[in-house]
């Protein structure tokens, strides 16, 4: 009989149930015989026939599915009735179970693929409803067991016994038993003839069956690699030892060793690997049952399935590709008639290849079906709330596409009994990411789609770089690694820019922040005996959306590392995600690449609400439009260019040093007929001062007086975004970095500086009208201000703390209408037009329909005609540009004044 | 309260329940983890397993001397806590003894809070009182003050 050799895989498999399950019945069954009549063992047999039952029809052993399932027939009175069997009746169970094993051991070998069972089949009728046996039978029983025969084995094959058992189950039925079956010798030899002949063939085979295999609980093969490893080590200890010494014999055997250890480990590493065929050999029913359910034709493909990986990995992916295959069925591949139309052949296909890739496993399930419909989803996920009006309309396609991967989105237009109950390809996404796989979604409108999936070849081993800072060993998957920079000491000056003390390298004209490994773990400065490395290794690591670089002392080698976990008392520090053993027996530790950046404050925000938060921020950043705003660029004393934002810029003025002139330590400059006091930048940032005769001087006004801040050179006005990347700054002054184009612009944080120094010449604004103003009742006015982006929110909350306000923060609009619909009592609102989640107008909407009357200020770089209409229209009480400290103070104490008078 | 293994942090006398001791080994090269808590002196291979040292003396006498030379002379009691395995680093091995509830107090309060709170009574021998440690309390306060 041809079989292909999935077939062959899945009777293998089953044979290797079956025998597990016949060898549980055996004991079983002795147990009854002895011990007498139990419930639970009376089940545990039925339960044992039942399986081999699914099994068989599954792999579609008729014969075997026939006598399984008179042997349950047989069994279900007794289950439910609770009587003993009498001794022919177990005499029979056991034959029959011995019927079972013959069969199983013929398949193995592959010789028989049916026995006919038809004369058990009928003995165990006749045993079972025989009126001598205890009574626990009644005729109905009978009756039922009788007719269920007559089913069966119409259905079965028939063979030369067909008539005789036609006519024995006539007589069954009609309650006529002729001869007891088990004295019958010809009807019994004609079995163990049968089972002979199995004997015999396997003999003339003359090894015992190849493919045995036994199950192995995981944990002693895991036991096994340990010691394996250890015995490794030993060897390299032998080897080492050897080296010191001349003695040949010894040299041998230890040459041997080595081959014998090396050769083990290999193997034992075998263990855990299994092809991908055996879990995607199943497919091949589960598609056919499909396609039939659905009236479709559908060939599935199967490219690559002897691809190894980890059983423990192999197991986790099964239901994931299950549900893809599922969709892909059902939602993906259309109807016949459907695909003609299109062109296409009537049948379907679906081609699930799978291969190595770069230490990794890829599984690619393609079908030629229908493919995504970007429209659809949008529209779709737009209905469930998923995503905005708005920011539907912003995706691209692509982005569309991965909609499908959003908590909540379920493909299915209707719920079908195939798939679409809920469970989502979000979940089939969570399922891969938890053991450390990838998965990306193509599609072609009316081609087809392509659903990639990639998962390390197995969670205890994963290729690592070995890394050396402050004289110890560090290991960094591989996975999170991007590339690696070597910098020569030459070039260190010019390619690692230092921003007020942090450092950054410029990658490919990119911004890269750069970590200090030693400093960030606080190692000790120099390894004992080695000279301080003359160039700079930078580790380019890529991680939960991160993007930085490590500077390690060294970088050492790449090797594949176990992976052993850390205690929680360790793991909580959140710098290493476990621990390995090196082949010299010492322990490395495994860097945790996410918790590391965080040590390192890659991200210097102040709201650190976790990764989760600041990733979703990062995809919202992107996929709406970004803010701008303008700046003022000028130069200090140091390399590269400053930036202010403009609108706190008051004028430009140039004076000459004679106009200078000292009240106190203080210098001013006659100005509009009055003194301006000069703030020098240069000397509060550390910078030299400079000499000239010209003072190109910023001014600034800040509570109603002007300062003027002396700078080298005014440079230029430029439009950048208002996306200050506040995770490079060290020190006050500084609010962070831009990057235009190539270049790196630091933004000095003016207000707090004319602040600083204001107050240190005691030239600090009378606290009157502010603080007056922002009392209501006695209390200080309480403020919710939302706002997207850090740096605005981090300007205007202290602008308004400054003045004495309580402020409270939140980043947009949604979650500022959740605080006001639930209650909390705030004063004033003050909100960012463009934001994620919900606007300002769709705040200040939802506001309206809840009538709700707190006074609102809209804060925004958009300052156009229409959109001054619309706010007004949507009861906004002002509008004003962004950080225009003076007037918002101006506004908030005006509405204050209102407030207080109208109470 | 059954058998207990005995070991000196220092001149000190302290006890373990013996069914929590694995093994006891001599000292072994020993990775540090930076960052990490003061009493934590490393991570040990032990045959293919990682076990976390933990230095009893620094446990006991906070900052006193318990130098790195002296950690290289000391022995590994190897206990099992929660699956996981944890080496306390100790100055002497001493006897397995057995203890009954007649002779255990609990710890006196004029013992230092600091140290109190890893011990779970006091055993009295004929010519020494021994501190019984308890190995989860320990993690249970590491792990705490590092979340802390």
């Amino acid at each position: 009989m041809a079989r292909n050799s999935d077939d062959q895989a899945q009777i293998s498999e089953f044979c290797e149930e079956a025998s597990e399950i016949l060898q549980v019945l055996n004991t079983d069954l002795s147990r009854l015989e002895r011990e007498g009549f139990k419930k639970e063992l009376i089940d545990s047999i039925y339960r044992g026939f039942h399986t081999l039952k699914g099994g068989a029809q599954l792999i579609g052993l008729q014969s075997m599915s026939s006598l399984t399932h008179t042997l349950e027939s047989c069994l279900e009175p007794i289950r439910t009735q609770s009587g003993m069997l009498n001794s022919i009746q177990i005499e029979l169970l056991h034959a029959a179970i011995g019927d079972l094993e013959s069969l199983v051991e013929s398949l193995r070998l592959g010789v028989v693929d049916q026995i006919d069972f038809t004369l058990r089949i009928c003995q165990l009728a006749e045993a079972f409803v025989e009126p001598s046996a205890p009574a626990f039978l009644d005729r109905g029983d009978s009756w039922k067991i009788a007719e269920e025969l007559h089913d069966h084995n119409a259905k079965s094959s028939l063979d030369s016994h067909r008539k005789e058992v036609l006519s024995m189950v006539h007589d069954v039925k009609s309650g006529v038993i002729k001869k007891p079956a088990p004295s019958d010798p010809s009807s019994l030899h004609s079995i163990n003839s049968s089972a002979d002949e199995v004997g015999l063939r396997k003999e003339s085979l003359g090894e015992p069956s190849e493919n045995a295999s036994i199950r192995v609980n995981v944990g002693i093969l895991d036991k096994l690699m340990n010691l394996v490893g250890e015995l490794v080590l030993v060897r390299n200890q032998v080897l080492q030892y050897n080296q010191r010494h001349e003695d040949l014999e010894l040299i041998q055997l230890t040459q041997r060793m080595d081959l014998v250890t090396s050769e083990l480990q290999d193997q034992v590493m075998r263990t855990r690997m299994q092809p991908i065929g055996n879990v995607l050999s199943k497919f091949q029913r589960l598609v056919r049952d499909l396609a039939k359910d659905l009236g479709k034709s559908i060939d599935l493909k199967l490219v690559g399935s002897e691809t190894e990986l980890d059983r423990t990995l192999l197991e986790s992916i099964k239901d994931p590709l299950t549900h893809v295959v599922r969709n892909s069925c059902d939602h993906g591949v259309e109807m016949p008639e459907e695909r003609l139309a299109k062109g296409k052949p009537g049948s379907g296909s679906i081609q699930i290849s799978s291969f190595h890739e770069g230490g990794q496993v890829v599984i690619e399930i393609t079908d030629d079906g229908k493919g995504l419909d970007p429209e659809k989803i949008k529209k779709k996920a737009i209905e469930k709330g998923i995503i905005s009006e708005t920011k539907g309309e912003e995706l691209t396609a692509k982005e569309a596409i991965n909609l499908i991967f959003r908590p909540g989105f379920s493909t299915a237009a209707t719920v079908t009994d195939v798939s679409g109950r809920g469970v989502g390809m979000d979940v089939v996404k969570t399922n891969i990411e938890k053991i450390g796989g990838t998965v990306l979604v193509e599609s072609e409108p009316h081609r087809g789609m392509t659903l990639q999936i990639k998962i390390p070849l197995t969670l205890a081993i994963v290729p690592a770089l070995i890394i050396r800072s402050g004289g110890q060993n560090f290991a960094i998957p591989q996975v999170k690694l991007s590339e690696l920079v070597r910098v020569e000491e030459g070039e260190r000056g010019e390619k690692i820019e230092c921003i007020q003390g942090a450092m950054i390298y410029r990658l490919r004209g990119k911004l890269l922040p750069l970590v200090d490994l030693r400093q960030t773990l606080g190692l000790s400065l120099k390894e004992a005996g080695q000279a301080q490395p003359s160039e700079v290794n930078i580790v380019v690591l890529q991680a939960d959306g991160l993007h930085f670089g490590l500077i390690v002392d060294e970088v050492r080698d790449t090797a594949d590392i176990v992976v052993k976990p850390l205690n929680r008392i360790l793991k909580s520090l959140n710098l290493f995600s476990g621990a390995t053993i090196m082949g010299d027996g010492s322990v490395s530790l495994i860097l945790d690449v996410a918790g590391i950046a965080k040590r390192a404050n890659i991200f210097g925000l102040e709201n650190n609400s976790g990764q989760q938060d600041l990733l979703r921020k990062e995809d919202e950043a992107k996929s709406r439009l970004l803010e701008s705003q303008d700046y003022l660029t000028f130069s200090l004393s140091k390399s590269g260019k400053m930036a202010i934002p403009l609108c706190l810029v008051n004028r430009l003025e140039e004076f000459s040093t004679d106009q200078v002139q000292n009240s106190g330590e203080q210098q001013v400059v006659p100005y509009r007929g009055s003194t301006l006091p000069l703030l020098n930048l240069n000397k509060e940032l550390g910078f030299e001062p400079v000499n000239s005769s010209n003072l190109p001087v910023v001014v600034i006004q800040k509570l109603g007086r002007l300062f003027g801040v002396v700078v080298n050179e005014i440079l230029d006005i430029t439009s950048l975004s208002a996306e200050v990347d506040m995770g490079v700054r060290d020190r006050d002054l500084i609010l962070g970095t831009l990057l235009d184009e190539d270049e790196i612009i630091t933004v000095v944080d003016i207000l707090a500086f004319v602040d600083k120094v204001a107050r240190r010449m005691g030239l600090v604004p009378d606290a009157g009208e502010g603080v007056e103003s922002s009392q209501k009742g006695g209390r200080p006015l309480k403020i919710l201000y939302a706002e997207d982006s850090p740096f605005f929110r981090k300007q205007v909350k202290k602008i308004l703390l400054g003045a004495g306000y309580q402020v409270e923060d939140v980043e947009n609009g949604k979650l500022a209408y959740d605080k006001l619909r639930t209650g909390e009592s705030y004063d004033l609102l003050l909100t960012d037009i463009e934001m994620p989640e919900m606007t300002g107008f769709e705040l200040a909407k939802s506001l309206n329909e809840i009538s709700s009357s707190i006074p609102k200020i809209a804060l925004t770089t958009r300052f156009s005609q229409s959109d001054l209409d619309s706010g007004n229209r949507l009861g906004f009480d002002g509008y004003l540009e962004k950080l225009d400290g003076d007037k918002l103070l101006a506004e908030i104490a005006g509405i204050a004044k209102r407030m207080a008078r109208a109470s | 309260m059954g058998q207990f293994a005995t070991f000196y942090v220092g001149e000190q006398m302290c006890g373990i329940e013996v069914e929590k001791v694995q093994e006891v080994v001599r000292s072994m090269p020993t990775t540090p983890v930076p960052q990490a808590h003061q009493v934590v002196s490393g991570l040990i291979n032990l045959r293919g397993q990682i076990a976390t040292a933990i230095d009893t003396g620094q446990l006991f006498w906070s900052s006193e001397d318990s130098s790195e030379s002296k950690s290289e002379l000391k022995m590994n009691v190897i206990c099992r806590s929660q699956g996981a395995l944890v080496s306390l680093l100790v100055d002497r091995i001493g006897d397995v003894l057995d203890i009954d509830d007649q002779n255990c107090e609990s710890v006196p309060d004029t013992v230092d809070q600091e140290i109190r709170r890893f011990l779970s009574g006091v055993f009295k021998t004929r010519d020494n009182l021994v501190s019984i440690v308890d190995i989860d309390i320990i993690l249970e306060h590491i792990n705490h003050s590092i979340k802390g």
